[in-house]
């Protein structure tokens, strides 16, 4: 059987990249899929690469893009089921009581107030998300997208908005508690973000 | 999948099926055994395919195995051993589901049906 050429290989993963398939992880495996059904092709039609190509995917590009769509609500859910979980993690209960601590001790002596406060804290949270993502993803990582991360990434970014809107105007109230969910929900991501990337690398998609 | 939506809900049990008789797969080889074993008359899509095996893979049945194939990456699966014993559950049950269906569809003794 003839076997795909490196720029050839290339062409698939630039062209299901360009058809919404941008999470690397999904298309690694439909390169090699896609690949290995154009190199049958060849052989058995005896077509060049381009029209085997071609004339898999007017049968085929809608099974793939309906297939990314699939695996994006099954990462989101088990993303969602993780957060759940850690939020109950040691870790996170460990972090959410010494924040307890630091901000009964503290928070009175912050003049500008709870909203100054919270911003504070997205601040530190955003710049410690970002030096551990920095961290754990190498260069030769950094251009690629993964499901998980990015639907962990999508809702954490959205809960905080969801935060912000519903419990912010509300600090001022009970805001001990907004700001240890505020503290325990962050602590979920990162160890979930943490447990994301090492099941990554154990499947080696991450070097 | 073709043949509607008969085979649908044995998509699972079909892959567990296929990894517990051989040793690891990837993708496009599933979808060619299932191909090649039931002589075309099933036909497993990507659209389907892929997101069973991530489930599967996501409920720890499988694990995943990546190499280095004809310069690109290709990723094997594999049962675990739960995935080994929840395969003979699943064949059990899907056997039971088979014999009731039959049992409608043509009962051995049509007066008591």
């Amino acid at each position: 059987m003839r076997k795909l050429a490196p720029e050839e290989i290339g062409f698939i993963d630039k062209y299901l990249e360009n058809s919404e398939v941008k999470f690397y992880d999904i298309r690694l495996e439909l390169v090699d899929h896609v690949a290995k059904a154009v190199e049958e092709k060849m052989d058995t039609e005896n077509l060049t690469f381009y029209d085997a190509f071609k004339s898999y995917m007017i049968k085929n590009k809608k099974e793939l893009i309906k297939e990314v769509s699939l695996i994006k609500k099954e990462a989101f859910l088990k993303v969602l089921k993780m957060l759940g979980a850690n939020l109950f993690h040691p870790i996170t209960i460990g972090v959410s009581f010494l924040g307890w601590l630091f901000t009964k001790e503290f928070f009175n002596t912050i003049k500008e107030g709870p909203a100054f406060f919270s911003l504070v804290l997205l601040f530190l949270f955003l710049m410690l998300s970002l030096v551990i993502m920095r961290g754990l993803l190498s260069k030769k990582n950094r251009g690629k997208q993964y499901i998980y991360i990015n639907r962990l990434v999508f809702i954490s970014s959205h809960t905080f908005q969801l935060y912000q809107i519903v419990f912010l105007h509300k600090m001022s109230e009970h805001y001990l508690l907004y700001l240890i969910l505020y503290v325990a929900i962050n602590s979920s991501f990162l160890i979930s973000l943490k447990k994301v990337y090492d099941n990554y690398q154990k499947k080696l998609l991450l070097s | 999948m073709s043949n509607n939506n008969l085979y649908k809900g044995s998509l699972q049990t079909i892959i567990l099926q296929l990894l517990a008789k051989g040793d690891k797969m990837y993708g496009y080889e599933i979808t060619q055994k299932v191909k090649e074993l039931t002589k075309g008359e099933l036909t497993i899509t990507e659209g389907a395919l892929y997101p069973a095996l991530h489930k599967l893979e996501g409920s720890g049945m499988l694990e995943v195995e990546m190499q280095k194939v004809d310069n690109r990456l290709r990723k094997y699966y594999k049962l675990t051993e739960k995935g080994e014993k929840e395969s003979v559950i699943k064949v059990e049950e899907l056997t039971r589901f088979v014999e009731t269906l039959q049992e409608l569809m043509a009962p051995k003794n049509p007066k008591l049906a």
